[in-house]
């Protein structure tokens, strides 16, 4: 199965400490755009699954959050990209509900829906939480340095045997050069 | 050669449809949601075949938006392929369609057997009362309701005039809407028989809350989503 998870902010997008509250907010990290287009033109399904307490928070309901990644999805096709889903969890840690990762609801939730498996499916995050959720379900996480990921390596964090690259681009290079080798 | 293998898919149509009418009456005694589980597979062996023999297949995006609670689907509108769709994305539905469609021998009374909102286009007013009426009862039994707001099919690139009937219904009941978008009419146009190989997108947007709303805006908001994501779908060059 060609699928490929991403983690939002911080992967494909600036992340901002207030949260991303707006579209206009919304700025792709460089590369990244590039990054999911060559990706999905490469035969790989891409799904985001983010965490968004900032709705919890009322800091933005879920027509702004629409709105925002319609933009997104728009300046994605700019790169001949196109994402099949987003999933988002709209609860605060406080909640303890079962979306919001590190729990794996949000990703069971996508298997259940698009009817595909996660054992092994690369899913690329840049905090422990992503890592984490990506684990519980078996597919296999990736550390991004951009967004928190810098700080996760300095701290010495990253869980064994998760591989690290410098972006979104590095992330998706490693994915396609596997891709072929494993077909060759 | 592509003439030819849509003559071959629609004779595979019409086995399928001679072989799914007579059951879809025989099950008439059975639940709703059952009978639609089966009669469904005709459009799964319809979209199978057409991915086979007119190499035209499709993706699919934005399945995470649709609710557990049963909606109302306001969709575009470019050809048949989208009534086949609609099936194998969404759960159990009926459609709103011109009551002739149920005239047509053979292939209209199975669409009959499947509790579809005939409707009489001629009558104004009179047809919307049909579809709030008609789409309330199916909304309360759990069952979606599909509806082409632009009543007919349009070329791509065109749009239709939306009507009233969608929004009013989702005013009346309160149920969540899902629009849909997609490129059908560049691979399956209107008034041909050929199916252009390639990969049809459809895209499933954000659910408008239709609480507190008024039957003009629900239209509204869907229309605007609906037309701004069909002009960023990709619109292939006709072929030479
Ligand atoms: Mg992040
Ligand atoms: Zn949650």
């Amino acid at each position: 199965m060609k699928l490929v998870v991403l983690d939002r902010d911080g992967v494909i997008n600036v992340d901002s400490r207030d949260y991303v509250k707006s579209e206009q907010e919304w700025q792709a990290l460089p590369g990244s755009l590039d990054a999911i287009g060559r990706l999905y033109r490469s035969g790989y399904r891409i799904v985001v699954v983010t965490n968004q307490a900032g709705i919890a928070h009322g800091k933005l309901n879920a027509e702004i959050l629409a709105a925002i990644h319609q933009k997104m999805l728009a300046h994605l096709s700019q790169y001949g990209g196109v994402i099949e889903a987003i999933f988002f969890c709209p609860h605060a840690p406080e909640d303890h509900c079962n979306c919001r990762k590190p729990k794996p609801g949000l990703l069971r939730e996508l298997s259940r829906r698009l009817r595909v498996r996660l054992h092994g499916v690369p899913c690329i995050g840049d905090k422990l939480s992503d890592i984490e959720a990506a684990l519980a379900v078996g597919a296999s996480p990736i550390l991004v340095r951009t967004g928190h990921g810098q700080a996760i390596v300095d701290a010495g964090e990253v869980p064994h045997g998760v591989p690290v690259y410098a972006n979104l681009r590095a992330a998706v290079d490693a994915i396609l050069s596997q891709g072929s080798a494993a077909s060759r | 050669m592509v003439l030819l293998r849509s003559l071959v898919f629609y004779l595979g149509l019409a086995t399928a449809t001679l072989v799914f009418v007579p059951l879809g009456l025989l099950l008439l005694p059975l639940p709703f949601a059952t009978r639609f589980r089966v009669m469904s597979r005709w459009s799964a062996f319809n979209l199978w075949s057409l991915k086979a023999i007119c190499g035209l297949d499709y993706q699919v995006t934005g399945i995470e938006n649709i609710p557990r609670q049963a909606g109302i689907i306001l969709c575009k509108h470019q050809s048949a392929w989208e009534t086949l769709a609609l099936q194998l994305v969404f759960p159990a539905q009926v459609w709103v369609l011109k009551r002739e469609l149920l005239w047509i021998p053979i292939y209209g009374w199975g669409l009959a057997s499947m509790a579809p909102i005939a409707i009489d286009r001629a009558a104004g007013m009179r047809a919307l009362r049909q579809i709030v009426a008609g789409g309330k009862e199916r909304l309360a039994r759990g069952i979606w309701v599909v509806i082409f707001p632009e009543g007919t099919r349009v070329a791509p690139g065109k749009r239709g005039r939306y009507q009233p009937g969608g929004g009013m219904l989702a005013a009346e009941t309160g149920c969540p809407v899902v629009p849909v978008a997609h490129n059908s009419g560049y691979f399956w146009p209107r008034n041909s028989l050929r199916k252009r190989p390639g990969r049809i997108t459809m895209a499933i947007g954000p659910v408008i809350d239709s609480r507190g709303r008024s039957a003009e805006e629900i239209t509204r908001l869907a229309e605007e989503w609906i037309e701004s994501t069909v002009a960023q779908l990709p619109a292939p060059a006709p072929p030479a």
